[in-house]
């Protein structure tokens, strides 16, 4: 990468690590940022650094070409990798996958912790993956998908989780009230919260049905509670006190669409909580979704529901199976129990019907409705990912030419369809569980222990071979002298 | 151990030492090399004696020269100066690593990176290997010494695995059937059985018996063993009188060549009068916190089955407690020493109690972590059960699977919603469903970072230990064919 006439002999240098000599450039040990401890190197004129010489060759691999090298990947673990590289401050340098992409994925090594594995619930954040297994919480590093730490809480079913900042684990659960916050390392309960209100002890005994965390403005937890005669509320939960702060949208609980918020979502960008509720029973799907700015009060700012409220007269019938809200593409999407097909509402023009439903000719997929089976939906970085019964299918945008990274307009036309899986993924049992980061897709089925990881890969999965015996095995006789 | 982070600044070049192994010069700090211990020839090159004969130096630059493998020694030197394994020992042979180990004199540093208990992690424990035992016996007991060697009986014989669990010895006895043995050190242990008079101090590498032990009893009979147990300082034996009707238990010194000590809880009986306290201990466990003997025995007669524990002042000999169990008595009991608890599994109801030590007292007694109603069960669905604690943390096995009680600990101001007296323990079931075997479970043991466990009708040793890092169950795999399928997925 570098051209020999722009480095001066002041530019360059040398450096004795474990008693190996490497010769490089202030430029290459400058490119890790300023936080790096090698880019100091010049300035403090370290010059003799005692760790293993090979391991630091992979280390000026990946500042000199912004990549380790394949032969170091198989040679070290990634966790020594991730270690060393962090111990040189570079790891920034390191980023795992390509992005992720609805189009273009494949399975990688599943998780799944040795004790109880059946996974009920899962968080991923930029510091770690959280897996929710009956009553413990396993901490996985978000890069390596190390195990880091396995936590038990006084619950027997974490029902709900959501990763909050400082290290804590936020859990709820369906059989046992209060929202609880546990740190995983040093593994401890750190406090829990109930709903109080003292004119009705019975909220007293609420539970927690859904969790969000407004980590980049604020410092709130939002979740939903919900007594045993239904009556329920969206308490927003101060992190530091672990006090309750206000109480949002109460309501009786006896009509489905006064039911307990099932998934909670906030969207710092336009500064709203999204919640829904969507219940299946026997006269078929019912819910609602509801939008409230927490620090204007505890009305709402908008509010849809189904069957009924905005509903046109061609979609009747179709009522949503699954919402959920993807805060970077500012928009809400849902599938139609009916239909199977995908309507989308942009956040930032919410009103009587915002809902644009989405046409893609993909002969493989169209006309296909559901029959039946169950719909989770997850969105991420402007896909969305459907699971269907088994079965896992995407929607992802054409890029369009001349398009910078980071398009400003949702242009609903652009979004193409595919399945993710294979058909005889779809086998392994009903998606109950889809949640993304990191660029990967964490998927739980029914039934089945663990939880899938995918991702998409450059990597063909070929390797090319350069197996040097087999070059030489030919003339190797005639090297050996025989008397 | 702290390990530095390896970064010198150049005015203490001095600080540098400069090593030639076999041909490749490394480089490394005195810190560094002093970190591989006294024990070790690497922290005197560090320090030169004015005379030092260790390394043949080098005439021109004064390097000292190491005659050995530099691939090797560059895996060495990353140990000593992390205290871990590089990853890149993979393309080794554990063997060799821990003969070239030796060879520098740091064969610690490498049993700790591999087999330390502070690495024991309870949650992410997996049946990893087995280790084989030849002949047809089955294991009758177990144990396992800090660092993870294990000892194992079976039929006559005992057979040793070192730490690593790549090496075994194996070893013929006198006893017809060993029933209880415990691990005294990597090289040696106590064996005795319940139809062999006197416990035996065998060594485990050469097969000889290194000395016997016997209990003067009124009747002048022969003396069987019961029960063993170990503190850091005592090794307790409870005997029993060939005629069966005088048991106590014997204290012997371990720093002082098994010098006897004491003799405690003596019981004669005499008629047919009898009493769950005079019943021999079939379980010795040492509470290092209270400095107390837990021993505890049962019998089962045509009115069910009665039992006692009692806790022993050793210094004194004096009964400091006692209980005696009735109604659902317990299958096992074990005491955790940094829980203050006692544990047990009560054999009608098949469900775990425990019993809080911190404020022991006349009225203490079992709280149920389970369904209560079930200890008037007439099923004796206990019967079996066996139970240890390591760590923080007891297991529960239950014909063939295991269950890891663990507290959970709350910050103040909160005291959880059962108010099970201010503790609560939770239960978790260990293992996938690839892991889960029907044969009962008939001896637990903990060493090092791993959980030994031996079933009915398997002439194995299923060695369970922790995944992270990917690295521990490395030293093992390379010798035995482990039981872990590369992907779940495709099954």
């Amino acid at each position: 990468m570098e051209t020999h006439q722009s480095s001066s002999t002041t530019d360059r240098i040398k450096l004795n690590v474990g008693g190996a000599l490497f010769e490089t450039t202030t430029k290459t040990l400058n490119s890790a940022g300023p936080d790096s401890l090698l880019s100091n190197l010049s300035s403090t004129r370290i010059n003799f650094i005692d760790r293993d010489p090979d391991l630091f060759s992979a280390v000026l691999s990946l500042l000199r070409t912004h990549r380790l090298p394949s032969a170091a990947l198989r040679r070290f673990s990634s966790y020594q990798l991730l270690h060393e590289s962090r111990l040189y401050g570079v790891d920034s340098l390191l980023n795992s996958t390509p992005s992720l992409s609805t189009f273009d994925a494949s399975l990688s090594s599943p998780l799944s912790p040795p004790s109880d594995p059946f996974i009920c619930s899962l968080s991923f954040s930029s510091d770690r993956l959280l897996l929710a297994h009956n009553g413990l919480i396993s901490s996985y590093h978000p890069l390596t998908l190390s195990l880091s730490s396995t936590t038990r809480t006084h619950l027997d079913d974490i029902s709900s989780i959501r990763n909050v900042s400082n290290g804590l684990a936020a859990v709820g659960s369906d059989s046992s009230p209060g929202l609880h916050f546990y740190s995983t390392s040093p593994r401890k309960h750190a406090g829990s919260t109930l709903w109080v209100d003292p004119t009705d002890p019975r909220t007293n005994k609420a539970r927690v049905t859904a969790i969000a965390d407004d980590s980049e403005v604020g410092n709130s937890v939002f979740a939903s509670f919900e007594c045993w005669h239904g009556e329920n509320a969206v308490l927003v939960v101060d992190k530091e006190t672990m006090k309750v702060v206000s109480e949002i949208g109460r309501q009786t609980g006896n009509a489905a669409k006064s039911a307990a918020m099932r998934k909670l979502t906030w969207v710092p960008a336009v500064g709203l909580l999204v919640g829904s509720s969507v219940r299946s029973g026997t006269l078929g799907y019912s819910g609602y979704i509801r939008a409230w700015d927490p620090r204007a009060g505890s009305e709402e700012v908008w509010e849809t529901s189904e069957p009924g409220g905005s509903g046109r007269s061609s979609r009747i019938g179709d009522t949503m199976a699954d919402v959920d809200v993807d805060p970077d593409g500012l928009f809400i999407a849902k599938v139609g129990c009916r239909s199977g097909d995908l309507g989308v509402a942009d956040l930032r023009n919410l009103g009587t019907d915002p809902w644009v439903y989405l046409e893609d000719p993909n002969p493989r997929l169209s006309g296909v409705g559901l029959n039946g089976r169950s719909v989770v939906l997850r969105c991420y970085r402007k896909h969305v990912f459907v699971g269907k019964g088994g079965g896992l299918e995407g929607w992802s945008r054409l890029k369009k030419e001349g398009e910078v990274e980071e398009g400003g307009e949702n242009e609903w036309g652009l979004y193409r369809r595919n399945y993710v899986d294979k058909e005889e993924d779809e086998k392994r049992g009903a998606i109950r569980k889809i949640e993304c980061g990191g660029n990967r897709l964490f998927v739980c089925r029914e039934n089945v222990e663990g939880v899938e990881v995918w991702e998409t890969s450059n990597s063909s999965g070929w390797k090319f071979p350069l197996d040097v015996k087999q070059l030489y095995s030919q003339d190797i006789s005639a090297l050996v002298d025989i008397p | 151990m702290q390990p530095s982070t390896g970064f010198v600044m150049p005015n203490s070049d001095s600080n540098v030492v400069t090593l030639n192994v076999g041909g490749q010069i490394f480089q490394t700090t005195k810190e560094t090399l002093t970190l591989a211990g006294p024990s070790s020839f690497l922290s005197t090159i560090a320090h030169p004696a004015p005379s030092s004969s260790i390394s043949s130096s080098n005439s021109d630059f004064d390097v000292p020269f190491i005659d050995r493998d530099p691939e090797l020694f560059s895996i060495i030197l990353s140990l000593i100066r992390t205290g871990n394994l590089p990853s890149k020992c993979k393309t080794f042979d554990l063997q060799d690593l821990i003969f070239e180990s030796q060879f520098y004199g740091i064969e610690h540093l490498l049993i700790n990176s591999l087999s330390n208990p502070s690495q024991f992690d309870p949650f992410d424990l997996e049946r990893s290997l087995h280790l084989p035992l030849n002949g047809r016996d089955i294991p009758s007991a177990v144990s396992a010494t800090p660092f993870g060697s294990v000892h194992v009986a079976h039929g006559n014989k005992i057979t040793s695995f070192d730490w690593s669990l790549t090496k075994k010895t194996t070893i013929l006895t006198q006893f017809t059937a060993i029933d209880s043995l415990l691990a005294l050190s990597p090289e040696t242990g106590a064996a005795g059985a319940i139809d062999f008079s006197g416990l035996q101090v065998l060594d485990l590498q050469k097969g000889i018996v290194r000395k016997i032990l016997s209990w003067e009893n009124a009747t002048r009979s022969s003396s069987t063993v019961q029960a063993l147990g170990l503190s850091n300082e005592y090794l307790f034996t409870s005997f029993e009188s060939g005629r069966r009707n005088s048991n106590a238990i014997m204290v012997y010194d371990v720093l002082d060549d098994l010098r006897p000590v004491i003799e405690i809880a003596r019981n004669e009986i005499y008629g047919a009068e009898f009493d769950a306290s005079t019943i021999p201990a079939t379980r010795l466990s040492w509470v290092s916190r209270y400095n107390l003997l837990m021993a505890s025995g049962s019998h089962s007669g045509p009115t069910g089955v009665i039992g006692s524990i009692k806790l022993w002042d050793v210094k004194s000999g004096r009964l400091v407690w006692e209980l005696k169990e009735k109604v659902d008595c317990f299958a096992d009991v074990a005491a955790s020493s940094s829980l203050s608890v006692l544990f047990k599994v009560g054999i009608n109801s098949g469900e775990a109690y425990f019993l809080d030590l911190r404020n022991l007292g006349p009225e203490s007694q079992w709280v149920c972590l389970g369904n209560s109603a079930k200890s008037m069960n007439a099923k004796k669905e206990g019967l079996g059960c066996k139970i240890e604690c390591y760590g923080n943390n007891a297991f529960v096995s239950k014909g063939g699977s295991l269950e890891l009680w663990s507290e959970v600990l709350f910050s103040l101001g909160w005291s959880g919603e059962d108010g099970l007296g201010g503790r609560v323990f939770k239960r978790n079931l260990m293992g996938r469903a690839k892991d889960l075997v029907d044969n009962r479970i008939t001896n637990l043991s903990f060493g090092g970072n791993k959980m030994f466990v031996t079933r009915k009708e398997e002439q194995l040793v299923e060695v369970w230990q922790s995944s992270i890092r990917g690295l521990m169950i490395m030293g093992a795999s390379w010798f035995y064919k482990t039981v872990r399928s590369e992907s779940p997925l495709n099954e």
